[in-house]
């Protein structure tokens, strides 16, 4: 894994440019790159990617600075975008735009503390393209985190699917927003969101609201919200079983949160989220 | 000797009384078949045996070897050597069967298991109750099928050794060969060990297979009846009816109308709390 800020590549790779305000990577068509960016490294707060046709990108974003990205995804192109947040919260922006058969598939591990604002726009420019965003969220203490993630379906058979799955504890609060816009004549194209929240202390506060616009007929979509509890049910049978009701509940958080960690491919960061949600948990 | 003594248990769910009254003893090695007609308390007996929160005890006592179960937590119960197969056991997602499965384990012992001794213990139970290893890599019971569930039921009563175990209907969904299976597991611990089993079935199969040593039959939330096997042919021929023509019981008539609207599959009593 490489370094894409600093490490210097074949400019047939990417092409990076800087001003003051925002640096831009442009990942050459056919390109293939398995990199990092640690976002605390950048000067600029604008960041730019753009991955040409039929290129394939991998890039584990790293940091807790506040930043604005900005991405495009052309014809064919391919984005796997890690994000690991286990420091401090930030305010971020992500505006995905996915052209002609562009797939993204974007993994958040939030596990930071403090005020927090994400805001997602990912907008499915063309047919054929498709997203999938997974997150997981760990909230204690005083932490807000507020997630607002849109998808726009401009075109015929495009995909977007929506996992965000948070645990609230102490005096924290999780807000997961965010609409599935399908447009007219977008027909064929699928939307699914999923939105769960599991709350642990009676002071927390913890609101899910996934919403469907859909403005043709010819589609798929669902959306579904979960906000409450763990499960009685499932700490009885744990319990029944031999665990302590602490260890139970232990045991279905980390069952709750851990599916995030699959999506990450380097040894070393896996162990740091596992290690950042134990230590949360 | 080790015993299991219920002692006049009334318990509540959400306010509604359905146990009124139970006694029930059973000594070591024992198999008990408890039998009775839908919603007339057994599922609420082995709950509140196993302390789930939502059966609330209002009187009686429950004694584990001499000692005070309702004073012992759910899992302090499970280290005492109770054990109940449910009859719909939860799924769990996101909990992986091993790890809970190790935890399970390591949760009466002092040291933890081992990774080699584990993975040999699991083995030999998988293969036993004819589940693959791959189910060990899947989250709790989570798209398990209905017989998957039961044997995965069974397969942890084989790794926990309990002294006590309670099977809620154990059968029900069964295929005949995995019924054969999950008593082939039953009988064999029971020869191995010193374990009791309180076992609920509607079936005569599954009695006829594991030869339950007592009958008791449960009526209006009571033990109204014990005896031999031969309670459990009468019951296969001829239903529950007699027991008020030949016993002078009669069967509440307030659980028959829950029973109507319950559908076949769903728990009796549930269902009437809801109500």
């Amino acid at each position: 894994m490489i370094d894409i800020l600093n490490e210097n590549l074949d400019s047939k790779t990417v092409k990076k440019s800087f001003n003051n305000d925002k640096l831009t990577f442009s990942f050459e068509k056919n390109s293939n790159v398995d990199g990092y960016l640690n976002v605390d490294d950048c000067a600029q707060s604008q960041i730019e990617i753009i991955c040409d046709e039929e290129s394939n990108i991998k890039i584990v974003q790293l940091g807790s600075k506040d930043a604005n990205f900005n991405v495009i995804l052309k014809e064919k192109s391919c984005l796997k975008l890690e994000i690991c947040s286990l420091d401090f919260s930030n305010k971020r922006t992500y505006k995905f735009k996915l052209f002609d058969s562009a797939n993204l598939l974007c993994a958040y591990a939030d596990f930071c503390t403090g005020i927090e604002a994400i805001d997602v726009l990912i907008s499915l420019k063309e047919p054929n393209a498709r997203a999938l965003w997974h997150l997981a969220a760990l909230a204690g203490k005083n932490d807000r985190k507020t997630m607002k993630v849109s998808f726009d379906h401009c075109a015929v058979n495009t995909y977007s699917e929506m996992n965000n799955y948070g645990v609230c504890k102490d005096e924290s609060k999780i807000s997961f927003l965010g609409t599935s816009k399908i447009e007219n004549k977008a027909s064929k194209s699928a939307a699914h969101q999923n939105a769960r929240i599991m709350v642990f202390d009676e002071k927390c506060r913890a609101e899910a609201d996934p919403i469907l616009c859909i403005d043709e007929n010819d589609v798929e979509a669902s959306h579904a919200a979960v906000v409450g509890k763990i499960n009685e049910e499932h700490i009885f049978y744990l319990c029944s079983r031999g665990l302590g009701e602490e260890e139970a509940k232990r045991l279905i958080t980390l069952g709750y949160l851990n599916p995030i960690i699959a999506y990450f491919d380097d040894q070393r960061i896996k162990e740091d989220i596992a290690n950042a949600i134990i230590k949360k948990v | 000797m080790k015993s299991l003594i219920v002692e006049n248990l009334h318990v509540s769910v959400d306010d509604k009384e359905i146990l009124r009254g139970v006694n029930l003893e059973i000594k070591e090695n024992e198999v008990v078949a408890l039998l009775g007609p839908n919603g007339h308390g057994k599922s609420t007996l082995l709950a509140a045996i196993m302390g789930n929160p939502r059966y609330r005890v209002t009187e009686g006592k429950i004694l584990l070897n001499g000692e005070d179960v309702l004073k012992m937590s759910v899992d302090e119960r499970a280290k005492h050597g109770l054990f109940l197969g449910m009859q719909y056991p939860s799924e769990v997602p996101g909990v992986v069967n091993a790890d809970f499965l190790k935890s399970a384990i390591n949760s009466r012992r002092e040291k933890p298991i081992g990774i080699y001794e584990f993975y040999r213990q699991l083995e030999a139970a998988s293969k036993k109750m004819n589940i693959s290893m791959s189910m060990a890599s899947r989250f709790l019971n989570e798209g398990f099928s209905g017989g998957e569930k039961k044997r995965n039921e069974i397969l942890q009563m084989l790794l926990l050794k309990p002294d006590f175990a309670m099977l809620d209907e154990i059968d029900s969904g069964l295929d005949v060969d995995a019924l054969n299976c999950v008593s082939d597991a039953i009988n064999d611990l029971k020869n191995e060990s010193l374990i009791s089993f309180l076992v609920v079935s509607h079936y005569a199969r599954l009695y006829q297979l594991i030869k339950p040593t007592r009958v008791a039959i449960m009526v209006n939330g009571k033990i109204a009846l014990e005896g031999g096997a031969e309670l459990i042919s009468r019951i296969d021929k001829d239903g529950y009816e007699w027991l008020k023509y030949e016993k002078g019981i009669e069967i509440q008539k307030d659980d028959q109308v829950a029973m109507r609207s319950t559908s076949i599959g769903s728990c009796a009593v549930k269902e009437a709390i809801k109500k």
